[in-house]
């Protein structure tokens, strides 16, 4: 078993934090082997920002992603580049609210209005991120919802961690809700 | 019990630098590097050690060679750019026999070139890029966790041989994030320096009768004595007698290749029955993993040998291989240097050399190796 996966949006949006979190859910909480890289540019805020992890159940020789299974687009900017790199049976999970311009007939799309459901959460758009771990945890399949809450645990701060947990789990349960057949159990 | 932990390169030398007992780091950050210092500014006080961010990578070196005198494990940190800089001072340290260890976190270069891209184009920079005759040690690792045991290796070769040791490593191997299994920091070899055991007016800090590595004194404790750059006799005084310099500089290359088969570490992968031997180091080795493996699906016999000691070359391991394959193949991310070492090892015999090399700061993939195999291998 190899998946990739690939997050991507602007600088600022947590992208990174929500790669590791997933990284961690699968390399420590899931005994999987686990490759996470990012590429970044020189501005920290508002630039495209691309994460990728790969999960593995065996060696990892291959350090890059040519075309992933899952890709997270965030923002228009990173619909407009990546999109093209998805694998044919591959899931993209975009935030319809920024990503407006996309193929309506491609059928890999699930669409979800993360920044307005971080909003309805907590008033500002910060969870985006942990609303995507949940929705991707479901998607991919590859650990269990579990094991990302106990990486959410890990990886942030404490006094944010009960937000971050309900952004997680309502990741899951919309996603699950919206596409049953794709994440259910 | 042994803890696993997802952690990038930069993150893993610093793990193992404050478990090695590195005391003091001197440096400048630089991308893609600045981990390491931050890492190592953070730690450095929680076990009494010192951090000094100097006002250039030289000085920043320089105080690290001369904590280092004091008794103190020390390093610093850096890439292309601040390497060269620090060129002088590694010259310095490799005449003054002064343990440090300078990781090298390889970025496009020449010159400020491509800070956030990888690159393997400093490989001949850390041989000679400090002038005169000699020798280096330099490691170069292919994983997060090989950067985490290099990092002790190099700390325990500086303090065994009295050396700068070199710790090579690239912007993808240092940025990218894995499982690391760390065990039980008493689990580990760690090799302090030698001290005098002679009284401290008989004490002479390059005294040949105790072998190739005189033991070394720490500043502070009583001992007194000289460290120059220029040529010296055994008290550490200067000296152009050409009988005293041939003697120095015979020591210093001896220490090293004398003992060469303590630290000479490779790793062979499918050689026995290879025709075609990939020639791999650090972050592309991994590329030429899974291209051996591809290669070997289509039939092709391809093996991989990747050196983990760059420096010295293992020449001779090269002549032995080149006795058994066909072709070699080497590919790194500069427009060709360790396949010169290649070559030389070579030299002599039928087994053709060829080379996949790039310099713009984009990864090798295994696809493109494996391509190459193909064409090398006519089929």
């Amino acid at each position: 078993m190899r998946a990739e996966i690939r997050l991507a949006g602007s600088g600022g949006q947590g992208i990174i934090l929500a790669a590791k979190v997933i990284a961690e859910a699968a390399g420590i909480f899931s005994e999987l082997n686990v490759v996470q890289s990012q590429i970044y540019g020189a501005a920290a805020r508002g630039e495209l920002s691309k994460a990728d992890v790969i999960i593995d159940d065996g060696d990892i020789y291959t350090l890059e992603i040519s075309t992933a299974d899952i890709l997270l687009c965030l923002s228009q900017d990173a619909y407009n580049r990546y999109s093209k790199e998805l694998k044919e049976d591959g899931k993209l999970i975009i935030d319809s609210f920024y990503v407006k311009n996309y193929d309506q007939l491609d059928k890999r799309i699930l669409s979800f209005p993360i920044s307005e459901m971080s909003k309805e959460l907590a008033d500002s758009e910060l969870f985006s991120n942990m609303i995507s771990v949940g929705i991707l945890t479901v998607v991919g399949k590859y650990f269990s919802e579990e094991s990302v809450l106990k990486s959410v645990e890990k990886n942030v701060p404490k006094n944010f961690l009960d937000m971050n947990i309900k952004a997680v789990k309502l990741g899951f349960e919309r996603a699950k809700r919206k596409y049953p057949e794709v994440c259910g159990n | 019990m042994p803890n696993i932990e997802l952690m990038s390169g930069n993150d893993a030398v610093v793990r193992a630098a404050i478990m090695s007992g590195c005391k003091f780091y001197g440096g400048y950050p630089i991308t893609p590097s600045s981990e390491i210092a931050e890492g190592m500014a953070k730690e450095l006080p929680k076990v009494g050690g010192k951090f000094i961010q100097m006002e250039d990578e030289i000085g920043g070196i320089g105080a690290a060679i001369g904590a280092s005198l004091t008794g103190v494990k020390s390093m610093t940190a850096t890439s292309g750019p601040g390497f060269s800089l620090k060129q002088e001072h590694i010259g310095f340290a490799v005449m003054g026999e002064i343990p440090i260890v300078i990781v090298n976190v390889m970025r496009g270069g020449p010159s400020t070139g491509m800070p956030t891209y990888p690159s393997q184009g400093d490989v001949m920079q850390a041989r000679w890029g400090t002038h005169g005759d000699h020798q280096i040690i330099a490691l170069t690792p292919c994983s997060v966790q090989e950067t985490f045991k290099l990092t002790f290796e190099a700390f325990n070769l500086s303090e065994m041989y009295r050396t700068p040791v070199i710790l090579l490593t690239d912007e993808i191997i240092a940025h990218m994030r894995e499982k690391v299994i760390i065990d039980d920091a008493k689990n580990y070899k760690i090799i302090d320096r030698v001290k005098p055991s002679v009284r401290r007016e008989q004490y002479k800090p390059f005294d040949s009768k105790h072998g190739l590595v005189p033991p070394l004194a720490p500043y502070g404790e009583g001992y007194r004595f000289h460290i120059t750059g220029l040529t010296h006799d055994e008290t550490g005084f200067p000296s152009s007698d050409h009988n005293t310099v041939e003697k120095l500089q015979k020591r210093l290359r001896d220490k090293i290749l004398k003992n060469r088969k303590n630290f000479d570490w490779y790793e062979e992968r499918m050689v026995d029955d290879a025709e075609i031997i990939i020639v791999a180091y650090g972050s592309v080795a991994r590329s030429a993993m899974r291209a051996i493996k591809d290669a070997r699906r289509e039939n092709i016999k391809a093996g991989l040998f990747r050196p983990i000691t760059l420096w010295p070359f293992n020449h001779e391991r090269i002549k032995k291989l080149s006795k058994r394959c066909k072709k070699f193949l080497v590919t790194e991310m500069n427009l060709g240097q360790i396949v010169g070492e290649v070559e030389k090892g070579a030299c002599g015999v039928k087994t053709k050399v060829n080379f996949l090399g790039r310099a713009n700061g984009e990864f090798i993939t295994p696809t493109e190796i494996l391509s190459k195999i193909r064409e090398v291998m006519n089929v």
